[in-house]
């Protein structure tokens, strides 16, 4: 396209004002330039045809829908929960916590074991030595027993 | 003209700030313009909501970042006219995975009925030139798609779209020359590609 239809080029497809007689006497002696002068007054045609014929106002209560969609997206899934990097993290600490407590409450329920030590078997040996009634009368059946052998040997 | 000290500019602060009334005002302030950018592109008024719904949500989250080299209206309508692109894309691969679907003899069949109507009804000629045209439109860049929008559909002047993106008047004429250029050599390639016109 030449200078002086580039130029009023603008101008002349809004329609508003005359082209001037340069302009139109270019276009008169180019071909070329009238040809592409031509098909952009198609395409501009075409692209006005996107204009809407009427104002269109949306159904009432447009701004409760909007601020409806902004919370959905605000609202995190239970996907974006899983997604979330922290989240490992909070695992960990919490196994951690939960093995902690349950070791102490293990601990704390078991019975009092010990490995008997060299003193300690002695310990309960005595222990078990000491007498009860019952024991006290079986030895003395015992021996009460012996001695009436002896006599009669 | 400076976007920064506008009464638009201290709406937006406000908004930044999560003032939830301000976010309102710019809705109701801007809404029926959203929903008519959208009407205009698809003339359908269910997908105008959804998709207005989508664009004031958009604006909701990206409002931080809007830097005033614009002004409200022309960031506004780029959102627009992007969410109504992306739209179109999504449309066309639910189509795509639908006509999937169909035995060869069904595409054959639906193939002759498109062909027949558009020869013959005026409707269907004006929704024919319509889709090449923002099938045209969607071949240019984001900036030129938005220039030739606001000078074309929304009759703003060479003037108007300086002040509104705050370029000059002749840097708005190369650009709308250059988008135009574009447009016709899109036009060209489609043709060569199949029978359109443009």
């Amino acid at each position: 396209m030449h200078q002086p239809v580039r130029e009023e080029l603008e101008d002349y497809l809004a329609g508003g004002t005359p082209p001037s007689n340069r302009f139109d006497q270019h276009l008169k002696e180019c071909a070329e330039c009238a040809a592409e002068v031509g098909v952009l007054r198609e395409q501009v045609s075409l692209v006005r045809a996107l204009r809407a014929d009427e104002e269109v106002e949306p159904a009432p209560g447009f701004y409760a829908r909007v601020l409806n969609r902004i919370e959905q997206r605000v609202r995190p899934s239970i996907w974006s929960v899983l997604r979330d990097p922290s989240l490992g993290r909070r695992i960990a600490v919490a196994s951690a916590a939960l093995a902690f407590v349950i070791s102490a409450y293990i601990v704390s329920t078991e019975p009092f074991r010990m490995t008997p030590s060299a003193s300690s078997t002695v310990a309960i040996q005595q222990l078990s030595r000491q007498d009860t009634p019952a024991t006290v009368a079986q030895d003395r059946d015992v021996v009460l027993a012996s001695l009436a052998s002896f006599r009669e040997n | 003209m400076d976007h920064r000290n506008s009464e638009e500019a201290a709406l937006v602060r406000r908004i930044q700030a999560r003032d939830e009334f301000a976010f309102r005002e710019i809705v109701e302030r801007y809404q029926s313009k959203v929903f008519s950018i959208i009407f205009g592109i698809l003339r359908n008024h269910n997908d105008a909501e959804d998709i207005a719904q989508q664009v004031f949500s958009k604006i909701y989250f990206s409002i931080g970042n809007f830097d005033f080299r614009s002004s409200l209206l022309t960031w506004i309508y780029k959102i627009t006219v992007n969410e109504c692109y992306d739209y179109l894309r999504k449309k066309r691969v639910r189509k795509l995975v639908y006509e999937s679907d169909f035995s060869e003899e069904d595409a054959l069949r639906m193939e002759n009925s498109d062909t027949a109507t558009d020869q013959h009804t005026p409707v269907d000629t004006a929704l024919a030139q319509r889709d090449l045209i923002l099938k045209l439109l969607e071949k240019i860049s984001e900036e030129d798609r938005t220039l030739i929008l606001l000078k074309e559909v929304e009759g703003h002047s060479v003037e108007e779209l300086s002040r509104m993106t705050r370029m000059n008047e002749n840097t708005i004429k190369v650009k709308l020359f250059r988008a135009r250029q574009k447009l016709l050599k899109a036009a060209q390639r489609l043709n060569r590609s199949g029978p359109t016109q443009v």
